[in-house]
């Protein structure tokens, strides 16, 4: 139900931006528009579908596992601890922010009780890592 | 004979140091990835593929080969230890390996399930290389009007498995061709669906794509439950991992018969190794004399689906090689692999490419006996890994996937991407929708639009091109069997159960 509304949604904005695209220069003005939408007209139809066919049904039964309380604590904080790797990264070098980006990972998902084995595997591991793309790889890391 | 002789000279390209370490590295490492719960053969080969960027595309293909059949392998593991399955195809092996190894026989269930592993992918190899020429010969006559009906065949194949998933799997198509479409046109060079952001004009890259949906996704996924999946213990010490000579004479002519079976599931597009592996293990308990004993222990139930599992994931290589379009998620990923490395399989791989193509046939054979030997001797060694806490494991993953990413462009634009990718990946999961036929859709998409505006082009403009050929037709019929078959089949049942009633 919510997924058929949420691809309504997109199908229909992305169906309108694809009629919106600028002509083509050069040939048939309309090319690059017919594939994008009749995808976006397709994806269209379907969502409809979908959202008749839970309306039909009612509300979708609970799956059987339940999921741990608190869950998106740690998603929400897998997703910003990469984002600050995304920042950090070019600025202060591949070890140090991997080191910090995994530290940051591994205290959020182990706990801070398991901080010996956090802080051996983030040193094993970005090093490691460093060394086999320097000097396997031949690729520069930053 | 002129294909044994291709074959030996794959013998012989293929035997050098470099191409023999990276299959035994790529086994191994696949086995491990394949272990993990969760993880299963896309998502490993999905993280360790940029390994494979700065190799020759021999040795490229090679290991990306042994990743895909050593996760295979590995799968089973912590199904007959954990009941968890490593992979959504070894979820067969739970209904009688977890028996077995409860019952105290994890040796017997081990080394089993790794001998018809190897069975299957032994004789389905020897299958491959019969099947794979002439179907790559019969692939010249396509025309971009052909191309574009495969397409359609292999995607409307992947999406409509189910009859319940069937729309949510064709959205999950329309959105991974979306993506596909992001950038310049490369025809008209018009700049589509940017956002005025100019490191997406070259297009998203797919590995983007398939590392955040499959790497980042699955973790995210993983973490909803990681506190209550701590308590399991693994067993670690083994006797001997072998089976008796009486269990396997019970186990030989179902290995054999599933393997074909696995092999043709594999060929087709859609189905793939988790529907294999439900039929051969459904046709061994139906053709059994002792249905009873299935489930509780049974050895054959356990060689059966393993054998079909890893003949599937051979012949789904058929379809990707030999006509450049995949039908699975793995495949897929693999085909957008090659792609970066400049090689385009299909019909003009076996042709402009022999040595490579064959050099990588005969590495399937080096492969699967590498893999038996690091799943039997090596077992105990390896199993170990399933002790590692998943709390470790799983930030450890994420470091690597990034790394992986990085490693494309080299740029941190593609990790804002690839998050936001994870989240897709994540929500697609926990809503139920499909998510292969994203993947499928993200890597032949491009491809797939050219061919549809050639044909136009060579119509000028008229569609009545796309009907035109016996081919066009034949493809034509297949996607709509492939659409309308989970509904017939459904309303079979019911009349069925209305009847019985």
């Amino acid at each position: 139900m919510l997924v058929g509304i949420f691809s309504a949604v997109f199908g229909i904005a992305y169906a309108v931006m694809s009629w919106n695209l600028p002509n083509a220069s050069i040939g048939n003005p309309m090319a690059p528009k017919y594939f994008p939408l009749g995808v976006g007209v397709l994806a269209t139809i379907l969502a409809i579908l979908l959202i008749m066919q839970g309306l039909r049904k009612g509300p979708a039964k609970a799956g059987k596992k339940v999921p741990d309380k608190g869950y998106w604590v740690l998603i929400v904080g897998l997703i910003v601890c990469c984002l600050v790797y995304a920042f950090i990264l070019e600025k202060v070098g591949f070890i140090i922010s991997t080191i910090v980006f995994l530290l940051g990972m591994l205290f959020l998902v182990n706990g801070v009780k398991g901080w010996l084995s956090n802080i051996a595997t983030a040193l094993i591991y970005s090093v490691g890592v460093w060394y086999i793309f320097e000097k396997v790889f031949q690729l520069s890391l930053p | 004979m002129e294909i044994l002789g291709l074959l030996a000279s794959g013998f012989a390209n293929c035997l050098t140091v470099v191409n023999l370490m990276w299959l035994c590295i790529g086994s191994a490492l696949g086995t491990v990835l394949g272990m993990l719960p969760g993880l299963g053969p896309t998502t490993g080969i999905a993280l360790l593929m940029p390994l494979t960027f700065t190799m020759k595309p021999a040795t490229a293909l090679i290991t990306m080969c042994a990743i895909y059949y050593g996760a295979m392998f590995g799968g089973s593991r912590s199904s007959i230890l954990l009941n968890v399955p490593g992979d959504g195809a070894a979820v067969a092996s739970c209904f009688d390996g977890y028996p077995m190894s409860q019952n105290g026989h994890a040796e017997a269930a081990l080394a089993i399930s790794a001998i018809a592993s190897f069975i299957g992918g032994l004789i389905s190899t020897i299958a491959f290389v019969a099947v794979a020429v002439p179907v790559a010969r019969f692939a010249l006559k396509f025309g971009p009007p052909e191309y574009f009906m495969l397409m359609c065949f292999a995607l409307a194949a992947t999406a409509a498995i189910s009859k319940e998933a069937m729309i949510k799997g064709l959205l999950s198509m329309c959105l991974g061709l979306m993506i596909a479409m992001v950038g310049i046109d490369p025809q008209s060079g018009a700049v589509r669906f940017t956002f005025g952001i100019t490191a997406l004009q070259t297009g998203i890259d797919f590995v983007v794509v398939i590392i955040g949906i499959y790497g980042l996704g699955e973790v995210f996924s993983n973490m909803e439950h990681i506190h209550s999946d701590m308590a399991v213990k693994v067993q670690t010490k083994f006797g001997r991992i072998w089976i008796t000579m009486e269990q396997f004479k019970r186990c030989w002519w179902p290995m054999m018969r599933e393997t074909v079976v696995g092999f043709f599931v594999g060929v087709l597009p859609g189905a793939g190794g988790t529907i294999a592996c439900l039929m051969a293990y459904n046709n061994e308990k139906q053709i059994s004399k002792e249905p009873d004993n299935f489930g509780k222990g049974e050895i054959v139930g356990l060689a059966a689906p393993e054998a079909a599992n890893n003949a599937c994931s051979v012949g789904a290589l058929i379809p990707m090689m030999t006509l450049g379009v995949p039908g699975s998620g793995t495949t897929a990923v693999m085909l957008g692999a090659l792609m970066i490395l400049g090689l385009q399989p299909g019909p003009l791989l076996f042709q402009q490419h022999a040595d490579i193509a064959w050099a990588v046939i005969a590495s399937m054979f080096l492969g699967d006996i590498v893999c038996a030997i690091i799943n039997i001797p090596l077992a105990s060694l390896l199993v170990r890994v399933l002790a590692v806490p998943t709390k470790i494991l799983y930030p450890v993953i994420v470091a690597m996937a990034l790394v992986g990413v990085y490693t494309i462009n080299f740029s941190v634009v593609d990790f804002v991407l690839v998050v936001i990718f994870g989240v897709f990946g994540y929500f697609m999961k926990k809503y139920k929708v499909p998510t292969s036929p994203l993947i499928l859709a993200v890597v032949v998409g491009g491809e797939m639009e050219q061919s549809y505006r050639q044909s136009l082009m060579m119509s000028d403009g008229s569609l009545s091109i796309l009907f035109r050929s016996p081919i066009c037709i034949v493809l034509l019929l297949l996607t709509v069997i492939s659409i309308a078959w989970p509904y017939y089949s459904a309303w079979k049942k019911a009349k069925k159960a209305a009847a019985a009633a």
